[in-house]
This record gives C-alpha cells, structure tokens and sequence, in this order.
C-alpha cells in the first residue's frame, strides 16, 4: 500500500481569515480513497504537513497493512521527523513518533519516501487537483452569494473574481449569533466508546462504560423488569400528568428500599422524597435546594476523586466544590487517615458528599467501622452528609448491606439528603427512574422542604417521566417480584466472579504485583492502578479501550476476554517495551527535551527512518 | 440536636396544579374541571391514542430493544424525525445541514435547556420577553435558568378581545440588541389568539430589524388546526427568511404522552460551521442537569414518525382531537348566543387549540367556581377539554346566570 499525505493550500501559499482553506488531505492509490481536512486560520504551512502525516499514520494505523509506504514532497517535514535537524520538541511531531512506534510495536513494516511534488504519481496529482478544484469551486460560490451584498463595493472595484479571498486575514464580523460559542471539552467516557467503535480489532475490549453486561457481552433486562412490564401493560394504564413531585407510591417504595421497610423517619413523615430524573437529575434538584436553602457554608466536599459528574451538577447548582482526600494510590484502597484529616479540615456547617456504596470510579468503600468513625466526626463537625446512592443492591447483591451507610448515619440521627437511582440495580438506564429525599428534622419542616422542592422542578421540566417509575413501583410493590430482586444478586455475583477471574490470571501470567485491590473493590468500577501510560498503551496494543485515570467498568470484563485482558494488562505494566514511570514519557505536555530524546532515538532504532524502506 | 431547614418557608402552591387538586376534591356532582390542558374525551377520559397504545405493544414484543442509556441528547432518530415535522423535511436549513435538535423532559425541559445554554454558560443573554399574558411557567423557566429581567411585550387586547398587534410591535421596537422574545408558534396560551400571516411577517420585520432573538415554543403542532404544517407556519417563516431560532416542542398533547416528558429542543443556525460547537454546549448543559433523557415516550414518537402508515394512523387521531375541540367551540358559542349571554362571544371560536380566553372577570370566575363549582383558572382561562356534551348545558346556562349576575362593565367601573 503507498499512502501520501499533503497540505492542500489551494494556491500554495498560507491564507488567513476564517473561510480561507489551509488544509491537510491524504490520498491511499490501493483502494483509491482520500481524506481532506481543514485546520484552523491560523495553522502553518508546516503545521499542515505534520498534521496530514499524523491522519495518514492513523489512518494507516486502523487499516493494519503488513508494509506502508508514506510518499511526500515536504522534504522539512520528513527531515524534522527523522531528527536531522533537531530533538523534536512540536507536540504534532511527538505524536507522529509516538504513532510509528506503536505501529513498529506491533510488527508493521512502515517506511517513508521523499518525492519531488512535481513528479506525483498519477492517482495521487488527479487526487490533489481534484482537492483543489473543490476548494476553488467553494471559493466562487462564496464571491457569488456574497458579494451581491456585503462586499458589493469591492465587487464594484475589482470586478473580476480574484483568486484569493479578499477577506483573508480580516476578522469575520458577519452577524451570527453563534460565532463566539466554543467547542466544549469532549465527554472522556463517550470518546473512549467512539474509539472503540472505530477499532477493527477482533479481540478489542471496551471497559468504558457504566452499564452492566452479562458473560457474552450483551445488555441485560433483568426479567423481574419484564415481568413488571408485561403486568402494567396488562392495565392498560393512560398516559396523564404526574405530579411534579412524580408518584407518590413509587416515592414511599423508594425511601422505604434505602431506610428499611417500618424506618421511624417515614412513620413519622420526616422524609420529603421527590420523583427526579435518575441520579443525575435528583442531585441536581438536591444541588439547588441546599444553594438556595442551606444555611451553612454553600460549599459541597467531595471525594477525591469523584463521579466526574459531581463537579459540574454542584457547580450548575450554584454550590462551591472542593475535595476530600478518599483513594490511596499506593494500596488502591481506602485512605481512611488521610479522609479523617481532611474532613476535620473542613468548616464547621459545611455539606460533604458520600457515595452510599460502590464508590465510582474507584469501587473502593469505607468497612463499618470506618463509617461509624465518619459519622462521628462528621457530627462533631456539624457537617451536612450528602447521600448518593446509585448501586443499592448492585455492589454487595444485598440491598441491606448495600444501605449500610445511610442507614448508620440515620440512626445516629444525622440530617440528610439522599439521591437514588434505579439506572444500574434494575438495569432502567434510560427511563431516568431515581428519587430525592431530603431527611429533616421535623414533619413540618419535611412538608415545607417538599413545597420548595416543587418550585424548583416547574421550572425546570415541570414533572418527571412516569413508564421507569411504573416499572420500579411494579416491582417494589408485589412480594413475589421484589424477592425477584435476586436478579440485582445475580449482576452483582457475576462482577464478583470475573474480580477473581482477573486476579488469577494476572496470577498466572506471571505478575509480580499485588492485584489484591481487583477483590478488595466492589461494584460496577475497578481502579487498576494503571498509570496514563499505561491506560493508553493498553489501548492503542491491545485494543482494551478504559479511561485514561486506569478506571475499568468490571461489567466489560467477561469469562471470554477475561484471560486476554489479563495478558494486556500484565503486558503494559510488565514488559520492558512499555514506558514506566521511570522511563522517558511520550505525553505531549510533560516531556523534557532529553526524555523525548532519548525516546526517539527508540524510535529510530526499531527501524524507523528517512527513505529507509521503498516500495517499488 | 438543632435543626438546619427551620427557615424554610412554605412555597406558594401552583396555582394550576392547586386549582385542579381543589376540583378533584370537590364533591360536588356537577363540578366542571377547566383547569387542566389534557385532552379528554367526551366521556371526559383521557385519551390514549391507538397508534400509540399499538406502538407501545410493538415495542414491547420487541426483544431486541432494552433500557440501555441514550445519548446525552437523546435518540437521533427522534431529534431528527422531531425536527422535521417542525421545519418540514425539505427546508432548507435541514438539508444544509444547519438545523438540529436535542431530546429533551417534553416542553419544559426544553426551554429550561435552551434559555440555560443563551444564559449562562455561553452567550449572556440576561433580557427576555414574554406576552402579556403569557403561560406562567415561562417566566420561571427563564429566570430560573439565569436570565435577569424579564420584560413583557402586548399581546392580549381586553376590550375587544383580540391581538393588540400595534401594541406588540411597539413593545418589541423599544426591546434592547439581543433580548430573547418567546413566542408561541400556534395556539397561543392561555388566550388561544394567534397572529395572521401577515402579522407574523411584520413581527418578524421588528425582529430582524432590532436584533432580538427568537425563542419559539410549540406544544400543538396539528392538534390546534389539525394540520401539521398549518400549525408550523410561523417558525417555518423566520427560517425561511434566514434568521437563527430555537424552538421548543412538545409532545404532551398532540401524541397524548403527557407523562412520558417526550420533547425537542431544535436549533437552527446560519451556518453549520458553529454547529458542532453549540452541540457540545447544550452537552455540557443537560450533562448538569439530567444526564440524559428519557427513553420511553422519545421512542415511540420516535417509532411513528419514521414510519410512513403509522404517522397516518397518528395524523388521523391528531384530527379527531383538533376536529372535536372545534367542534365544542362553535356548540358552546352557539348556546351563549342562543341564551343572549350579554357581551361578543365570537372569540371562542376565532381563538384556537387547547384553551380559550373566555374574557370573564375575577368576580365572574370566582362565582362561577363558589356557586356553580366550575373550575378554570382567575384570568377567565378555560381549557376546552374539560367541556363535553353531558356538562356544556350546565356550563353555559352557569355562565349566563354569571354574567347577568355582575355584569362586565361593573369591572370597569372598579378600572
């Protein structure tokens, strides 16, 4: 296969401005395909040829050729890759090293050729002037809409076309009412799913997301929710408004499942419980309380680290973030001293939050004792717990055990809020079933608190969505279905088993490292330990797809694959050929100029070079 | 041990949901319930319409579906099906690429959505406009998604119970540069008065010509007129003039899945190239708020509108529906007229979706809800549906009575 990348400038030179077409495209002669991309105004020429070498060396990268040629006219550009003339310090020059090294890694062959850009061969020179053509034709009809209007008295000037924009380099100041909004940060666990899409590899693993699988991989409907949906079905229900609050029974049967069937605080209606929107949008409803309610410090403690989503939801709250020390990198467990210091450390009358149990993403939980121990200290802080419980039932296979936390705080009479979800312990992802409590100090102030928890959901999506609290209300309401809750063992049984599956095999592979976190951890997350290096390594060689903070979604993980993400796992933090700690890092933000150095000389000796290998 | 909520005080109740608990509370075996916009039968039942009672059996027949998570905004196949029926499927801003939409919790949760992505996050807008009068609950979705000051522009004449176009457009004309004006796209409520063509256009002019940015609202598509692209005109008309909007639909009432918070969130912009930008915005947005949308409810509008016989089965009910509002209308105006009710009644009729503005005064309504328990809400808004053909005698001959009672100009007396 001979790919050849270039720049697509469609006059040769740079342009500037916002609609001028700096580009980079690559074209591969064997099946007569080509890619085009544009970059930003203010993109180099040079920066253009890395960057389209880079999209060939991925492009190449996701096709798995045995032997690649890369031809190209830019001789600086080559040069500057092969190090002729300098350590490479441009992070697009990192990055192609990095890509060559991973594919040297695997066995590929991979060479380069310098060609004078008048002596393209054929299909390519046809690829590139059809680019050309493209980038003309838009240019034209650009001067022919346009400058009917805005630019009527250039037009009246020049009168001819011109071949380059005569805006190049001016700012854009067309009204639009859009042209200042950012692109937003990309969701880390969505680009991991995408990625894994892309890859074509047979034995690719993706431990990214937080739903559960069964041992083949697939979603699961727990059949208890079948059951549930067959019988409500069978009612033939309508489809009216809920309450704002949402159901009132699917409300009792909630806090009733967190507290305990016959719990004091509902007898004597301490609780004001509210249908929300999932986990999601009941933190959020609990965020907007306490900032417009809380009487103490508007500041919410959070481990560290959390859900990533805790941030944002506080934050659209209108509450102030800040952490707590919670994982202990070096046992990959539970820093109970170092959470005890911190949490002393924190203002009187502040709001702390704690996942209820399965604590995402590290799936490492305080033992009883330690609970009992925070609880204390939180009282003599005078500190306000935050509940989120999105697991009950799901992390041990016992909702009791699982509710262990609230329940201690509340029977030693601490104030609260809980959230819930129904998203992973009834497998209702997508039907947003979850609830609010808040747990206050008397009736009166409870029905209160629940007349402002209203006002908060009007204007916010006016009330919630009935058919995943039908279901969870079915379910919760008919004895036999609820001792059907084995289902929720039967996930948590299976996450269980393939912890110990994993720990064997990394056993048996011959790993000298303690793997006794993988057990220790509970729930639907596992924190390998793996250190960013690491995490990509086992992706980009593996194709076992995880967030770059080494969190694996256990529920990914099944009898099949288990042994072969075992061997990557053991690869990446074994073998000499992957980057430790210690060793020179191929990130793009921490390298030094020696480190990158001493990498790249890596690169060159597992054969990379200038015009080293041709294909004839 | 002390404590924390004791200053929390008791929120008003809502007024709606309040006026329509009190009526179900009444004993009363007459009382009439005007309060609520859900579509009854003339039995006085809510309607489950068969399309979707039938989608919803084929759902669950099928086993390759499940509760896996959506996208955060949403299922694509509904965002896109949703957008379409708004803009018509050929309008040009969809084949350019430059229209998009967003599942959201039904209309609420769309205008949340949408004003806290010009609000706060991004663009800053702190201005809004809202009729006047206007659905009570717009005013609290702006402020609460961070919007400032909320303006009103006329809409609403009382003496002769119609649009005070001149009003509106005068209001608008002394709006600041990029105040959102939130306009609803049919069946205006609470009055049920709807601008001409012609009208729209000259809004549209004010709207253009003073930079303001249009926020549109549309919970009736095909259930005001029965026709869904009648009912769509108005948003139709600003993109096809080339202005930026975002609309939020519902699809409470013309699928009948009012619990099941399915809604559109579309966005149309001039050029695409913002696109992705915009989108990662609104992702940040709802990420905050809710994660993600509900399935149910987004994949039966879903399942219907991309199937061409089931979207006839769905337009069949959507006439049925639209066809009897009207048709409660014109008897109701008519028993008014043939009683010789004092005062024009012919607004009933000229007015159109859900509600009617009946023009009442307080006194009016309160009498009606103490001596007659007919319920509606204090600014005279009955919603139709609760009128069906075993209460409409009783209702008009309780309106007569009431108005003899305190006649109209008595109110403009206490003016």
């Amino acid at each position: 296969m001979v790919v050849g990348p270039d720049n697509v400038p469609y006059d040769g030179a740079r342009r500037g401005g916002e609609t001028a077409l700096e580009g980079a495209a690559f074209y591969d002669s064997s099946i007569n395909y080509g890619r085009t991309y544009r970059l930003q105004s203010d993109a180099s020429i040079f920066t253009a040829e890395l960057f389209a070498i880079l999209q060939t060396l991925k492009y190449i990268l996701s096709l798995r050729p045995q032997l690649s040629v890369i031809l190209y006219d830019s001789r600086s550009a080559l040069e500057s890759i092969s190090g002729l003339s300098s350590p490479p310090s441009r992070p697009l020059i990192i990055q192609i090293l990095e890509e060559c090294f991973s594919l040297r890694a695997r066995g590929y062959e991979l060479g380069y050729q310098w060609i004078p850009s008048h002596e393209i061969p054929l299909p390519y020179s046809d690829f590139i002037s059809r680019v050309k053509l493209r980038s003309q034709v838009k240019w034209s009809e650009w001067w022919e809409t346009t400058c009917q209007q805005k630019a009527k008295w250039y037009h009246g000037v020049c009168g001819t076309k011109l071949a380059t924009p005569w805006f190049s380099g001016v700012k854009d100041t067309r009204k639009s009412w859009w042209s200042h909004v950012e692109m937003g940060p990309p969701d880390a666990i969505l680009g991991v799913t995408e990625a894994y899409k892309r890859d074509t590899n047979p034995k690719k693993i993706n431990l990214g997301v937080g739903a559960y699988r069964d041992d083949n991989g697939k979603p699961f409907v727990l059949p208890s929710v079948k059951k549930a949906e067959d019988k409500l079905r069978a009612k033939g229900l309508d489809h009216e408004y809920a309450p704002i609050g949402g159901s009132a029974e699917f409300c009792n049967l909630s806090i009733n499942l967190a507290l305990g069937d016959g719990s004091e605080i509902v007898k004597n209606g301490l609780n004001a419980t509210l249908q929300g929107i999932s986990g999601t949008g009941s933190l959020r409803i609990g965020g907007a309380f306490l900032a417009q309610f809380f009487p103490g410090n508007k500041e919410v403690y959070l481990p560290t680290p959390s859900w990533g989503n805790h941030t944002p939801i506080f934050k659209h709250s209108g509450l102030a973030v800040k952490q707590y020390r919670y994982y202990d990198p070096k046992t990959c467990g539970f820093d109970f001293q170092g959470s005890l210091q911190d949490i002393a450390k924190i203002p009187e009358r502040s709001i702390i939050l704690f996942h209820a149990c399965a604590h995402n993403p590290t799936g490492v939980d305080p033992n009883p004792e330690q609970w009992a121990e925070i609880s204390h200290v939180v009282k003599q802080k005078n500190l306000f717990p935050f509940f989120d419980m999105a697991y009950q039932g799901f992390a041990s296979g016992d909702v009791a055990k699982d509710a262990f936390a609230v329940r201690h705080f509340v029977k030693e009479g601490h104030e609260m809020v809980l959230t819930q979800s129904y998203a992973k312990n009834m497998g209702l992802y997508g039907e947003r079933a979850g609830a609010f409590s808040l747990i206050a100090g008397s009736k009166d102030e409870a029905q209160k608190t629940m007349s402002q928890l209203k006002i908060i959901v009007r204007p916010m999506y006016s009330n919630p969505p009935i058919h995943g609290a039908r279901i969870v209300t079915e379910i919760l309401s008919d004895a036999a279905l609820k001792a059907e809750l084995t289902d929720v063992k039967g996930m948590a049984d299976r996450i269980i088993s393939v912890r110990a599956k994993l720990r064997d095999n990394l056993k048996k592979e011959g790993s000298q490292r303690d793997w006794s976190h993988i057990t220790n951890q509970i729930g639907m997350f596992c924190f390998t330990g793996l250190n960013p290096q690491q995490s990509e390594k086992v992706t980009k060689d593996f194709s076992v797809y995880l967030t770059k903070d080494g969190r694996i979604s256990m529920a990914g993980v099944t009898s099949k694959n288990v042994e072969y993400l075992a061997h990557a796992i053991h690869e990446v933090t074994n073998s000499f050929r992957y980057l430790t700690p210690e060793g020179p890092k191929p990130t793009l933000t921490r390298v030094g100029p020696d480190a990158t150095w001493k990498h790249h000389k890596q690169v060159n000796d597992l054969g990379f070079g200038h015009g080293r290998s041709l294909a004839k | 041990m002390s404590t924390r909520f004791s200053k929390v005080r008791l929120g008003p109740p809502i007024q709606t949901f309040a006026l329509n608990q009190e009526c179900v509370d009444d004993a009363h075996p007459q009382k009439v319930n005007l309060t609520i916009g859900a579509y009854r039968t003339d039995e006085g039942e809510p309607w489950v319409l068969p399309v979707v009672r039938k989608t919803e059996m084929q759902m669950a027949a099928d086993e390759k579906l499940n509760h896996e998570y959506l996208p955060v905004l949403g299922l694509e196949s509904f965002s896109s099906a949703a957008t379409s029926l708004l803009l018509g499927a050929d309008n040009a801003a969809i084949l350019e690429g430059r229209a998009f939409g967003v599942q959201t919790v039904s209309g609420s949760g769309a205008i949340r959505v949408g004003a806290e992505f010009l609000a706060r996050h991004v663009l800053h807008y702190g201005t809004f406009y809202t009729s006047s009068p206007t659905f009570i609950n717009h005013a609290l979705l702006f402020l609460s998604a961070g919007f400032v000051e909320h303006r009103e522009y006329k809409y609403w004449d009382d003496n002769r119970r119609t649009l005070d176009l001149e009003g509106y457009l005068e209001s608008l004309r002394e709006a600041p540069e990029n105040s959102v004006v939130v306009l609803h796209a049919c069946a205006h409520n609470p009055t049920g008065c709807d601008p001409t063509h012609e009208q729209w256009e000259k809004i549209a002019d004010v709207i253009e010509e003073r930079n303001l940015f249009p926020f549109f609202d549309t919970a009736y598509q095909g259930f005001a007129s029965g026709d869904l692209d009648d009912d769509a005109w108005a948003v139709r008309h600003f993109v096809n003039r080339g202005m930026e909007l975002v609309c939020a639909q519902s699809f409470s009432k013309n699928f009948g899945l009012y619990n099941e918070r399915a809604g559109n969130l579309t966005i149309v912009l001039k050029d695409k190239k913002h696109l992705e930008a915009v989108k990662s915005q609104i992702t940040l947005t709802v990420r905050g708020m809710y994660s993600n949308p509900p399935n149910h409810g987004g994949r039966i509008v879903a399942t219907i509108l991309n199937n061409p016989q089931l979207k006839e089965e769905w337009k069949e009910s959507i006439r049925t529906m639209a066809n009897h509002i009207l048709s409660l209308r014109s008897s109701l105006k008519e028993r008014l007229q043939r009683l010789g009710t004092p005062g024009t009644w012919d607004h009933i009729t000229s007015q159109i979706g859900m509600f009617s503005y009946t023009g009442l005064t307080r006194q009016q309504v309160d009498h009606l809800k103490e001596h007659y328990h007919i319920y509606m809400l204090p600014s005279g808004r009955i919603s139709m549906c609760g009128i069906n053909s075993s209460n409409i005698e009783y209702l008009s001959q309780s309106i007569h009575n009431t108005v003899l009672l305190y006649p109209n100009n008595e109110r403009k007396h206490k003016l």
